[in-house]
């Protein structure tokens, strides 16, 4: 389900496109360039979700992409590259969340459930708007778990939390989502 | 059971259907100026490690070379000595055939050669206490080289004689 989400997302492998990470591997920054205009809006989206924050948001997907470049002669192609690139992206930005927030910050937030007070009857919620409003870490797990299609091992590894952990908070988020949108 | 399974299924449509969001500036000025400030490195670790590993391949190589080429260059030196030998050896021979039914001008050539041939011993003992002394190996040179030039002469003088 969810890897088809991603492939959805992102379409299937072009050859044009792997001429271009060849390119890139190789230090032609006009292909990487290339490559940002076919993939920024995707991992702007991603790290969007992510942190719930437009400007962090884009400060991520800059760091995403500064750090991809050095890590791009890793991509050895036995994976569908936007697969790769959003396991990546999403390694990033969650550093990049780390590194933007004190421990205090994040204890703060992790418990700071944004209750929307218009139900999703309203048709004036989407998804996304939705998700944004989940806790920090409820959030995280479901974008990485529903959305990017990774396993409860990956993110608890990612988010440095115990597997239990991600499980719960998937169904913290879904019992959440189900409760605002139910609301109508 | 079925409400739940029908918000899963709402939430996965939804998910399919999710928007794709864009920046509100252009991130690319600001990317491209990282790049430029820290250029891509093509080596990256690989290209450390094959570095590290290259100059511990070398320090290992150089080191069995250290301790091997003092025997392998007494082999080498040993070796072209007893080569010179069987060299000088054949050519001697070869000669003696040459001239074995030719008279001398002197018998005394043989009391030379003699002289000359326990020269040679000397200095091949010499040579195989101290096989990369170049002097001794030319000193040996020199007497098959004279060894030979007795030969010569003298059997060169008798058939000069004998026309």
């Amino acid at each position: 389900m969810t890897s088809t989400v991603v492939q959805a997302q992102f379409g299937q492998r072009e050859p044009a496109i792997d001429m271009q990470i060849l390119a890139a591997q190789r230090g032609d920054m006009h292909a990487y360039r290339n490559l940002y205009n076919t993939y920024h809006k995707k991992v702007y989206s991603l790290a969007y979700r992510l942190t719930a924050d437009h400007g962090m948001a884009e400060d991520a997907t800059q760091e995403v992409f500064i750090q991809l470049w050095h890590k791009l002669e890793n991509f050895q192609g036995q994976s569908q590259f936007s697969t790769w690139l959003h396991a990546v992206a999403s390694n990033i930005t969650i550093s990049y969340m780390r590194k933007q927030k004190s421990w205090l910050q994040r204890m703060f937030s992790q418990e700071d459930t944004h209750i929307p007070e218009q139900s999703i009857a309203d048709a004036q919620y989407s998804l996304d708007e939705l998700v944004l409003r989940l806790p920090e870490q409820a959030r995280l797990v479901f974008v990485l778990f529903t959305i990017e299609g990774q396993r409860h091992e990956e993110i608890a590894n990612t988010l440095n939390i115990a597997v239990g952990s991600s499980k719960a908070q998937l169904y913290r988020a879904k019992t959440l989502l189900q409760e605002w949108m139910s609301d109508e | 059971m079925s409400n739940e399974h029908n918000i899963d299924n709402k939430i996965q449509d939804l998910v399919d259907n999710l928007p794709e969001h864009a920046p509100k500036r252009d991130l690319w000025p600001g990317i491209e100026h990282a790049l430029v400030q820290r250029p891509k490195r093509q080596s990256n670790n690989r290209g450390l490690y094959a570095v590290a590993a290259s100059i511990c391949f070398l320090a290992v190589l150089g080191f069995l070379s250290v301790q091997q080429l003092p025997m392998q260059q007494d082999s080498g030196a040993l070796a072209l000595i007893a080569a010179l030998e069987t060299q000088h050896k054949q050519n001697k021979d070869a000669l003696l055939v040459q001239y074995q039914n030719t008279a001398t001008v002197t018998d005394t050539w043989h009391t030379q050669l003699s002289e000359l041939e326990s020269a040679a011993e000397m200095v091949k003992n010499a040579l195989n206490e101290d096989p990369n002394n170049t002097a001794l190996l030319k000193m040996l040179q020199y007497i098959h080289q004279q060894q030979i030039a007795v030969i010569e002469k003298s059997h060169a003088k008798a058939n000069w004689q004998q026309i």
